[in-house]
């Protein structure tokens, strides 16, 4: 038997202990002090920290007046805490205030304390839990304008600004900087325009629930670093235009409105595209956009499409795939495996002939499903639902999480397992929800999920896992 | 005799090294330099140097760390990049008294690119873990009494909701 060592108790040098605390999520690296009589005070040295109100202050606490102490029992700690701090470095300070004026003192004195550390990773988050809502239309007013002797201080590498008001010339002058990540905010297009040219190595560039852009959102440049680009729920005019051009592009991911996309990269390969059109909630005949949209991004190793793509995508003038095919290896649905969203998974099936692996993510939220749907073909999509390309020559691997056993989800597992010559594995997550009404709970889908184990299978080498 | 000389690149300066355990190993000058400790010690004996003693590095371990050497000796184009995670990913993959000196390795000869590897590792072997789960996992014995442990968790309440 192998002997029972503490690893870390070899580690006289505390300094390899530090780095991994550090590592950590701030909450996550206080719990340590739980551990042992050593362990006690070795998070107080973490170079990550995040003080967050939202730790301290808990939503569902019923009286005003129990928030209040809350608030002043989190603004105690972060006070007692940077007052103890005695590391001569700080990689990452993280700030969430929901009120912030009436704590300017304290978050200047983090801000100061941070920068005297030589913080190389910035980040506020003002936002009040209630703007996270549905409603994109919001407006709220930034309460917290970043003090000016942040941009003189060239070390910051990253860069996360939600509702707080920044200077885009101050923002410019911060020549290292690597990632910056804007939210609840008005960004226009010349700001970004500014900010493009400026940033010289940025490479990841992040706008959330931002507003002000207008009718188009450029971003562009020959001498572009940005390998990440995130858009995620900002509010733009209907049917805006969005001009992408980043040579160097690795990961895309948009959650929004569909627009009218101009997307060129010259990367080879974009190794992981997310594509949520959540915001949707009719029907409209966008296929061809949508067509265009993902050949525009192909190739792609992961490419993460939505409920209201598949319902949406066969609407085009093409017949039912994309021309030219698709060169996807890793295609994951989040779907309801609603009827509406079958012709949109056939055609996602029929458009990416080298699929290797196919995720299911299921949501059991119904309101993803148009009321006014329009199907492509009066015929059922359970007719010539054939085995596609890929299904013959390339899937291996299918995965369904939050599997309930319902009958199209059934039903698309006897279709796998039927056409999928060449599958290795079909990987089964049983749903952990309880039905309301009492009609599923995960023994219920259990059960529905042994009968898999009965279906009439192709591939000599599958294996099924069923997971709880 | 383990010996690491690569047949296709005959240009490429070798250096030798040696374990604690006295065995000695030839390695790319290039991937030996990738240790700030190593390329430092090369650059004050000159060509001089017979072998380079590395009395803290077992050859086990000597041999791991320069595994990972090798593979990280040039500079990897952006295709390649995905590859060479897949490739960290399996590396940092070992059990926890290699990880344990392997880690000790990477500190002394300081290649900060393995030693970040091998600490997101270990942080990654504690993230989302119980307490109770960390203690299992790394064997470290709680010298606190149930009393103790209760003020503690009283006093730092708000990490653990």
């Amino acid at each position: 038997m192998a002997e029972q060592v503490d690893m870390f108790e070899k580690l006289s040098d505390e300094s390899i202990i530090f780095i991994i605390i550090s590592s950590l999520p701030f909450k996550e690296a206080a719990r340590t002090c739980i551990l042992s009589k050593r362990w006690r005070h070795l998070w107080r040295a973490t170079k990550t920290i995040e003080f967050n109100e939202r730790f301290f202050v808990k939503g569902d606490v019923d009286s005003q007046a129990n928030r209040e102490i809350q608030r002043k029992v989190f603004v105690d700690f972060v006070i007692e805490w940077i007052n103890h701090y005695i590391e001569p470095v700080v990689d990452n300070l993280y700030l969430t205030f929901s009120r912030p004026r009436e704590s300017l003192t304290v978050i200047e004195n983090c801000i100061k304390f941070a920068l005297a550390r030589n913080v190389k990773s910035l980040g506020f988050d003002f936002t009040d839990p209630a703007w996270h809502g549905h409603d994109l239309d919001s407006r709220p007013q930034e309460s917290f304008d970043l003090p000016s002797y942040v941009y003189e201080h060239q070390a910051v590498e990253s860069l996360t600004l939600f509702s707080c008001k920044f200077s885009v010339s101050g923002v410019c002058n911060l020549r290292l900087l690597r990632q910056l990540s804007l939210g609840w905010v008005g960004v226009r297009q010349s700001s970004l325009k500014v900010l493009l040219e400026n940033c010289g190595v940025l490479e990841s560039l992040s706008l959330k629930r931002c507003w002000g852009i207008g009718r188009i959102i450029q971003i562009e440049g020959k001498n572009l670093k940005l390998k990440t680009l995130v858009i995620d729920q900002c509010r733009f005019v209907d049917n805006y235009l969005a001009i992408f051009e980043a040579p160097k592009l690795r990961v895309f991911k948009y959650s929004g409105k569909v627009a009218n996309f101009d997307i060129q990269l010259s990367t080879s390969i974009l190794a992981d595209v997310d594509l949520d059109f959540g915001y949707e909630n009719e029907f409209s005949e966008f296929g061809d956009i949508l067509h265009n949209l993902l050949c525009y991004l192909n190739p792609m190793t992961v490419l993460t499409v939505c409920s209201y793509l598949l319902q949406v995508i066969p609407s085009g003038e093409q017949e039912l795939c994309t021309k030219p095919s698709l060169d996807v290896a890793h295609l994951k649905l989040k779907t309801a495996l609603h009827d509406n969203e079958f012709w949109g998974i056939k055609y996602m099936l029929k458009s990416c002939p080298r699929l290797n692996t196919l995720t299911i993510e299921m949501s059991s939220d119904q309101s993803r499903i148009l009321p006014d749907y329009d199907p492509p073909s009066t015929q059922s999509w359970k007719e010539s639902f054939i085995g596609y390309k890929c299904l013959r020559n390339k899937l291996k691997v299918v995965q369904i999480k939050g599997f309930k056993g319902n009958y199209n989800e059934l039903y698309l597992v006897d279709y796998v397992l039927y056409f999928g010559r060449v599958m290795e594995n079909l990987n089964i997550y049983i749903s952990k929800e309880v039905d309301v009404n009492g009609n599923g709970s995960p023994q219920v889908y259990l059960s529905r999920a042994r009968q898999i184990l009965q279906f009439k299978r192709t591939s000599p080498r599958l294996q099924i896992s069923i997971l709880i | 005799m383990a010996s690491s000389t690569s047949g296709s690149s005959s240009s490429s300066k070798v250096v030798k090294i040696r374990s604690s355990d006295n065995e000695n190993f030839e390695v790319e000058e290039a991937a030996a330099a990738r240790s700030e400790t190593i390329k430092k010690l090369l650059e004050d004996v000159g060509d001089d140097a017979d072998v380079i003693p590395l009395p803290n590095v077992d050859a086990k371990t000597l041999v791991k760390v320069m595994e990972w050497c090798k593979k990280h000796m040039d500079d990897v184009d952006e295709l390649n990049k995905e590859e060479m995670k897949t490739w960290d990913a399996e590396f940092v993959d070992m059990d926890q008294s290699c990880l344990y000196n392997v880690l000790l390795a990477a500190n002394f000869l300081n290649i900060k690119e393995l030693l970040d590897q091998l600490t997101q590792k270990v942080a990654d072997m504690i993230k989302g873990k119980s307490p109770e789960e960390i203690r299992a996992t790394f064997n470290i014995k709680n010298d606190f009494t149930p009393e103790e442990e209760a003020e503690i968790r009283k006093q730092n309440a708000w990490a653990f909701e």
